[in-house]
């Protein structure tokens, strides 16, 4: 017999006795069960009820009134019971979902497609709100479902990162938490390289493993103190590129704003910071142009005026007879 | 495909497909179950005998092809889909994360969350928590509550909102009042569309108020909206660059956002035209590149 056929079947018998089953009578019902020594009969029922359990199916083990052992499946606690939403839910999950399901790495699309099914919602855009990923095509949804795997399991990932302009490096880390943010998934736990919390940009890891043995056993355990919140907005000043160094920026009063979420509170039009990601204050201030100017350190200026330099340089006006 | 796909599937699409008596149509049911109209067929044809071992074809489910449809006439008690998986539930909780950004949807979006969870198996039940604490989808911590609380209000409510807005395609700074008639969420970033289909940034606002006046009934097409920001395509017109060594024209960048776009490539982009714009561009360059080159301002 197909084993999917046996497996629904077990289910029906299970769902549709007016007592608990014993096993004694399974046997009976099916072939499947009557021939080879008990042990065996037994191991082929035991993996069969743990492949129900993994669908989530609930069997339960008890008496009946007659004092008889046997086995039922809860209904209750197996199947959705009656669900009705709202329309203004069904237009938070219908936009939630369409956002989700244009996303490629999206991970478990297979999945939140059949959930809708079972609630009933489609994906499509509410009238007041409609959501957006964004970076589509920088990562996979199996990397970002095989770390969220490793996640619930609790087992240590062997992956290659590769950092811009640097040689990849092999990393085992624990998964401690996993982050969408601007469009970008991030990976956070603890690297056994570093040994210290980092985290990782997937879409600069190369290649990755989940550890593979003692599947039911996990490799570590998540520090009670962890949270995921605070990595999740470390402000890109601070990540960790070189020695810290402190920076003086003078920006314009009117858009002052835009920057003291990130910069702090400026002090005569001239914010004060220190950061250990020079390249990043280089970007915002090129960003603002005419409006920034760096003041120090030396060395960031000296970047600016090369950069402006070259692109004066790209844009100077043809010399006559040059093509 | 394999053995829990198969199982999960055939207890969706029993009580699916017996709740529709027309029938429903193979491609439409292969699509929801991510799995091609062939391998619903083999599917349906490996679970014909289903039911009672041995038993008479009245305790069996009758689940049954005719044409490109798929019927279901007896259930055989496969009245009820199975609760949420751990999967499901999870792409659920990533997918509704990113509402967490708005104060006044946030409550909503949590209450929903955890009615979704109540749904769901034990073990997935189990996993919640960790799961919403350490995968995590779409906070923004640059966008300022207060304005996305205003704009939220000012969407149901029905009225107009004030305040100062930074345009970077001008690199100017003014008072704005808007009818809001949407928030869109981009690559991370939350969007305000208003009733004459502009887009503001929201975390470039100073400040921003509701006011008393009425929002005039607004028709916004905010899917659209949507994929033009995706496509960055607003205001301006199209312009020839060079980049690295290919030629390529861009489409819709408004004047200072192209500038500041070719400063960000430090000098990787030459804009080859229009000559005015590139004019400026030259002049701007050369002026920050002798600002740099001198002692700081004082």
């Amino acid at each position: 017999m197909d084993r999917l056929e046996r497996l629904l079947d077990l289910v029906h018998v299970l769902q549709t006795a007016r007592r608990p089953v014993p096993f004694s009578a399974l046997r009976e019902t099916f072939a499947d069960y009557g021939e080879g020594s008990h042990e065996s009969i037994r191991r082929k029922f035991e993996r069969d009820k743990a492949e129900l359990a993994r669908i989530g199916l609930v069997l339960r083990y008890e008496d009946d009134d007659e004092g008889e052992a046997g086995y039922w499946l809860d209904a209750d606690a197996s199947y959705l019971p009656d669900f009705s939403m709202s329309e203004e839910e069904r237009a938070i999950v219908a936009t939630s979902a369409r956002a989700a399901l244009a996303d490629p790495s999206f991970p478990h699309r297979r999945a939140l497609r059949l959930a809708l099914a079972k609630l009933g919602a489609e994906a499509g855009d509410a009238s007041a709100f409609t959501l957006s990923h964004g970076r589509p095509t920088a990562y996979s949804a199996a990397s970002v479902e095989a770390l969220g795997g490793a996640l619930a399991s609790r087992k240590r990932v062997r992956l290659r990162h590769r950092k811009p302009g640097h040689e990849p490096t092999e990393r085992e880390l624990d998964p401690y938490g996993l982050f969408l943010r601007a469009g970008a998934w991030y990976v956070v736990g603890f690297d056994h390289r570093s040994k210290e919390v980092r985290v990782f940009d997937l879409g600069r890891i190369e290649s990755m493993e989940v550890n593979g043995k003692k599947p039911g056993a996990p490799d570590f355990d998540v520090p009670d103190d962890f949270e995921i919140r605070p990595l999740m907005n470390t402000s890109p000043l601070r990540y960790a590129v070189h020695e810290s160094t402190a920076v003086a920026v003078r920006v314009d009063e009117e858009v002052a704003f835009l920057k003291k979420r990130d910069w702090g509170t400026p002090e005569g039009g001239v914010f004060r910071f220190s950061t250990t990601n020079l390249a990043y204050v280089i970007d915002e201030v090129l960003a603002l142009g005419r409006r920034a100017e760096l003041l120090s350190p030396a060395l960031a200026r000296d970047q600016l005026a090369a950069i402006y330099a070259e692109i004066a340089a790209a844009h100077a006006p043809a010399e006559e007879g040059t093509p | 495909m394999s053995l829990p796909a198969d199982l999960s599937r055939f207890l969706f699409l029993v009580p699916f497909v017996a709740a529709r008596p027309e029938g429903v149509s193979v491609v439409q049911l292969a699509d929801m179950l991510s799995m091609s109209a062939d391998g619903l067929r083999r599917l349906i044809e490996r679970v014909a005998m289903v039911g009672m071992p041995d038993g008479g074809p009245d305790e069996l489910v009758e689940i049954y092809l005719e044409g490109d449809r798929v019927f279901v006439a007896l259930t055989q008690r496969f009245t009820r889909p199975p609760r949420f998986s751990v999967d499901e539930m999870t792409a659920l909780l990533l997918a509704l994360a990113p509402l967490q950004d708005l104060p006044v949807l946030r409550e909503q979006s949590k209450a929903l969350s955890d009615r979704l969870v109540a749904l769901a198996t034990t073990r997935a039940s189990e996993l919640a928590p960790a799961f919403r604490s350490r995968l995590v989808a779409g906070l923004d911590s640059d966008d300022d509550p207060h304005v996305l609380r205003t704009l939220e209000e000012a969407l149901a409510a029905k009225r107009c909102v004030s305040g100062r807005y930074y345009t970077a395609g001008r690199d100017a700074v003014s008072e704005r009042t808007l009818a809001p008639a949407g928030l869109l969420q981009v690559r991370g970033r939350w969007y305000v569309a208003d009733a004459s289909e502009k887009v503001f940034r929201v975390d470039r606002f100073e400040s921003l108020a509701l006011t008393d006046e009425a929002a005039p009934p607004a028709d916004v097409n905010l899917s659209e909206l949507r994929q033009r920001l995706e496509r960055m395509q607003f205001g301006g017109s199209a312009v020839k660059v060079r980049i690295d060594s290919e030629v390529r024209t861009i489409e819709s960048f408004a004047s200072e956002a192209l500038r500041r776009w070719i400063r960000l490539h430090r000098g990787r982009i030459e804009l080859m035209g229009p000559d005015d714009k590139r004019c400026l561009i030259a002049a701007e360059a050369a002026e920050l590149a002798q600002l740099y080159g001198s002692k700081p301002s004082a």
